[in-house]
């Protein structure tokens, strides 16, 4: 189930804070993981037994890491805890797509493709495995301690929170608050808000510019007009950023409601300087990720100048290809490498000497368009699509009417999510920052905001789904 | 002081969550019924296959959707919402608000602007086969005669909402050139519908129903009637369409999409309603018809059936019978279809341009098969 679904927002959700606040202490890590499995395997029941194992396995390794921590054997069992997870990530998630290529390759040779059932992707695959493999090698490294029970270690993983789409949580960000959490009506209210805002964030603004985006994106390449393309790449643009960061927003909502602070996840990335910058706003718990645990077993910047570069480009290679299984996720890693190492060549010293409104500029357009390498089908598919949006389009006029992309509701909303986006640039934004800190005037803000858009949320969110027909349909 | 204002903030907020959950349970809430027919999805059974196949668990969320209390305020709270405020309603909705209330359906606004055109040929062949039916049909006596029904885009294109344009060759175009060329007995209610327009004091659409009105109906019946008549060669009555009121509250079909609105104000899209007397003078109760076709038929059936005819059964989409004056409750087998077909008098096959891809649902291709062997 999702969070911006009815059975998750009238069903689990009130029923699950019930049964999480009557509990008592000593039990509420008992119930938040019960919820989290029930809220598992409602979503993927195939896959609850190997994730149940998988766990195991990595809790009884960690704590051979450290009993271990004096010799080599640590280091056997932490290969082997990471290999065990990288293996079920990369089997689950690449190999329908490694099949699919080899068996490309072996028709045009002309022999018989690979006989191949598909796999299915289990939910949360991606930010699981990173979990885990974060968790082993913080054991090893001794930034933490092996989590004390299996319960623990167990809710760490399975937090139905950030258990889809993250963000990604080191144990050490969560073991003492694993044992040691308080839960203040303050806490709940903000997390009930911060939740809300998120919800808000996903069905008012990203479904809605999602609908624009999918509409120009699903049209043969060779009929979309210069202006349509940019149309679907803003649209685009913003539905991505408010979708996961709504999602980020529920996650951070729903676990401060429990009495969890989890880290920020994104940070106006749209007002970054410089593409260094936007990673350090845009899914940050991913970027840590990727620094602490891959770059810097790379070896980081200590090995010279092009082992650096070569490894800020690798580990965004790798970061391409966890978004998803296509060319186009793995071109996209390289695209943002690419700037990253200019950056890094000469970018940053040149870009000082810029206003600083012509650097986020520059940098929005860059991501703008490594959104159309993100968003294509396929690569020759987001070739074409840059191709338009420098004017080389076929045609100027299209089947599909403007009026039937974007209505006035999603014209306002982008107008909205580009605002929404820029406004803590401007002066006025400042404004609205200093007043909201008056402590008393944001509660009750916040209060009629959160009710207001919850409604208004729920509303869409219903009625997005109710088509009648006139008539019955037999 | 501090603890009570956060805890009441907090039941504030979760208790409108668990408010859709009891009011599905207890219905405690007066609350609106949502207006529009939706296949519906009964509570699923539960086995181990289908809970592993995730099949269980989108089913339960279909029918939690489809049953969740407050629906009735939720849906028509959004659908005012984006009325009130932008003037249209949600963007997946095939409900197009245009000028002055008058609502459109896409599927209608499409073919009207020439979208999803179906090759020239295929038509062809469509056409080709209704004047062999037409003439196997004649052998035997039956008439034959198709009714192109009329698109209200197409009768009232000055109340589309702007953007909308009509710039291609549609399909109505080449039906209609299709069926003069080729001969087939024909009546064009788009054709029919316009020149009322020009010369009717009432609308012959309505703002907030998707088919005629019932005057434009009406209308168009007494040209059907004529047309029936010159093709059986005996009179069938006269019927009377003069306007008996004219009222704000249209009924049935002249309502039917402005009810679909599911709003919290319910008035939108209600017009000035042209009521006809739709009485006959002289009818023959003689018909024994066979109709295959759309809900605009309707409308037609509500005012021939019980003056003209002895029996009439209407394949609905060629799907099922719609028995108006009928022993039968289906469509006959193959074997049976022949003699059924050489009972009637008169076969009518009508077809609107938001279904052109499928100009006879089927039945010409059984038709033809009936009758040649």
């Amino acid at each position: 189930m999702v969070f911006s679904s009815e059975i998750f927002l009238f069903l689990f959700l009130p029923g699950f804070l019930l049964v999480y606040y009557g509990a008592p202490s000593r039990l509420k890590n008992v119930t938040a993981l019960m919820g989290s499995l029930v809220f598992y395997v409602w979503g993927a029941p195939t896959f609850i037994v190997l994730i149940l194992i998988s766990n195991s396995v990595d809790y009884v390794l960690s704590q051979k890491i450290e009993l271990h921590q004096k010799n080599v054997f640590s280091k056997v069992y932490l290969t082997l805890g990471i290999l065990l997870n990288a293996g079920v990530l990369l089997y689950f998630k690449y190999s329908n797509f490694l099949v699919e290529e080899i068996n490309t390759v072996l028709n045009n040779l002309g022999f018989n493709a690979l006989p191949w059932t598909s796999i299915a992707l289990p939910i949360g695959i991606s930010f699981l495995t990173f979990q885990k493999i974060s968790y082993l090698l913080d054991v090893y490294r001794q930034t933490t301690a092996p989590a004390k029970t299996l319960v623990d270690y167990m809710l760490y993983v399975l937090f139905f929170p950030q258990l889809i789409a993250g963000p990604i949580v080191r144990y050490h960000d969560i073991s003492t608050q694993l044992h040691e959490r308080s839960h203040r009506l303050e806490d709940v209210l903000e997390g009930a808000f911060r939740f809300t805002m998120g919800l808000a964030k996903k069905i008012l603004i990203a479904d809605s510019l999602g609908y624009v985006a999918d509409q120009i994106f699903g049209m043969e390449v060779s009929s979309i007009p210069t202006h349509y393309a940019w149309l679907g790449i803003m649209a685009y643009t913003y539905q991505i950023y408010f979708d996961f960061s709504g999602y980020s927003d529920m996650a951070i909502g729903l676990a401060r409601m429990m009495g969890f602070g989890l880290l920020e996840n994104f940070n106006y990335p749209y007002l970054a300087a410089n593409i260094s910058d936007f990673w350090r706003r845009w899914h940050i718990s991913l970027s840590r990720w990727m620094k602490e645990y891959l770059y810097l077993s790379l070896g980081g910047n200590r090995k010279g100048s092009s082992r650096t570069y070569v490894n800020l480009w690798l580990v965004f290679v790798v970061s391409g290809l966890w978004h998803g299984a296509n060319w186009t996720f793995l071109l996209w890693g390289i695209y943002h490498g690419f700037f990253l190492v200019m950056d890094k060549l000469f970018w940053l010293k040149l870009s000082k000497r810029l206003p600083k409104v012509l650097n986020i500029g520059i940098t929005f357009f860059i991501v703008m368009l490594g959104w159309v390498i993100f968003r294509s089908e396929n690569v020759l598919f987001s070739w074409e699509y840059l191709k338009i949006l420098m004017g080389q389009s076929p045609t100027t006029s299209s089947n599909l009417l403007l009026v039937e992309i974007i209505n006035n509701r999603a014209k306002l909303v982008l107008s909205l999510a580009m605002g929404f986006s820029w406004i803590p640039l401007t002066w006025f934004g400042e404004q609205i920052k200093n007043r909201l800190q008056e402590a008393q005037v944001l509660l009750v803000i916040k209060g009629w905001l959160a009710v207001i858009l919850l409604f208004l949320s729920t509303s869409t969110l219903v009625n997005s789904s109710f088509h009648p027909f006139i008539y019955f349909r037999f | 002081m501090k603890p009570l204002f956060y805890l009441s903030a907090i039941l504030s907020y979760l208790l409108p969550l668990a408010l859709p959950l009891f009011q599905m349970s207890f219905q405690f809430l007066y609350e609106p019924r949502v207006n529009g027919y939706e296949n519906q999805v009964p509570w699923p059974s539960l086995d181990w296959t289908s809970w592993n196949e995730g099949s269980y668990q989108k089913e339960v969320e279909n029918w939690l959707h489809q049953n969740m209390g407050l629906r009735g305020w939720m849906v028509r709270f959004d659908n005012q919402l984006n009325l009130s405020l932008f003037r249209e309603l949600d963007q997946q909705k095939n409900i197009i608000v245009g000028r002055n209330q008058w609502l459109h359906d896409k599927g209608y606004i499409d073919p009207y602007m020439g979208k999803d055109k179906v090759p020239d040929q295929q038509l062809e062949n469509s056409v080709k086969q209704m004047r062999i039916v037409q003439d196997l049909l004649a052998q035997h006596q039956v008439a034959f005669l198709f009714i192109m029904s009329p698109n209200k885009a197409r009768v009232y294109p000055e109340t589309l909402p702007d953007g909308y344009l009509n710039p291609k060759k549609t399909n109505y175009e080449s039906l209609m050139e299709l069926l003069k060329k080729y001969g087939v007995h024909f009546i064009d209610g788009n054709a029919s519908l316009i020149e009322f327009k020009r010369t009717s004091p009432y609308d012959v659409f309505v703002r907030g129903g998707v088919h005629w009105s019932h005057y434009g109906a009406c209308l168009f019946t007494q040209k059907l009637v004529l047309e029936m008549e010159q093709l059986l060669h005996q009179k069938l009555g006269i019927l009377d369409c003069s306007v008996s009121q004219v009222d704000y509250q249209p009924t049935g079909t002249d309502r039917d999409y402005a009810t679909l609105l599911n709003l919290l104000t319910p008035e939108y899209a209600i017009g000035p309603t042209a009521h006809p007397k739709a009485t006959w003078s002289h009818p023959k109760k003689v018909l024994n018809v066979l109709e295959i076709g759309s809900s605009f038929l309707h409308n037609i059936n509500d005012l021939i059936t019980n003056p003209l005819t002895r029996q009439l059964d209407f394949y609905y989409y060629y799907k099922r019978n719609i028995p108006y004056r009928s022993s039968s409750q289906s469509i006959p087998p193959k074997e049976e279809f022949k003699s059924v077909l050489l009972q009637k008098d008169i076969v009518l096959l009508e077809n609107n341009e938001g279904f052109l891809f499928n100009v006879d649902f089927g039945f010409l291709e059984d038709a033809l098969y009936a009758l040649q062997h």
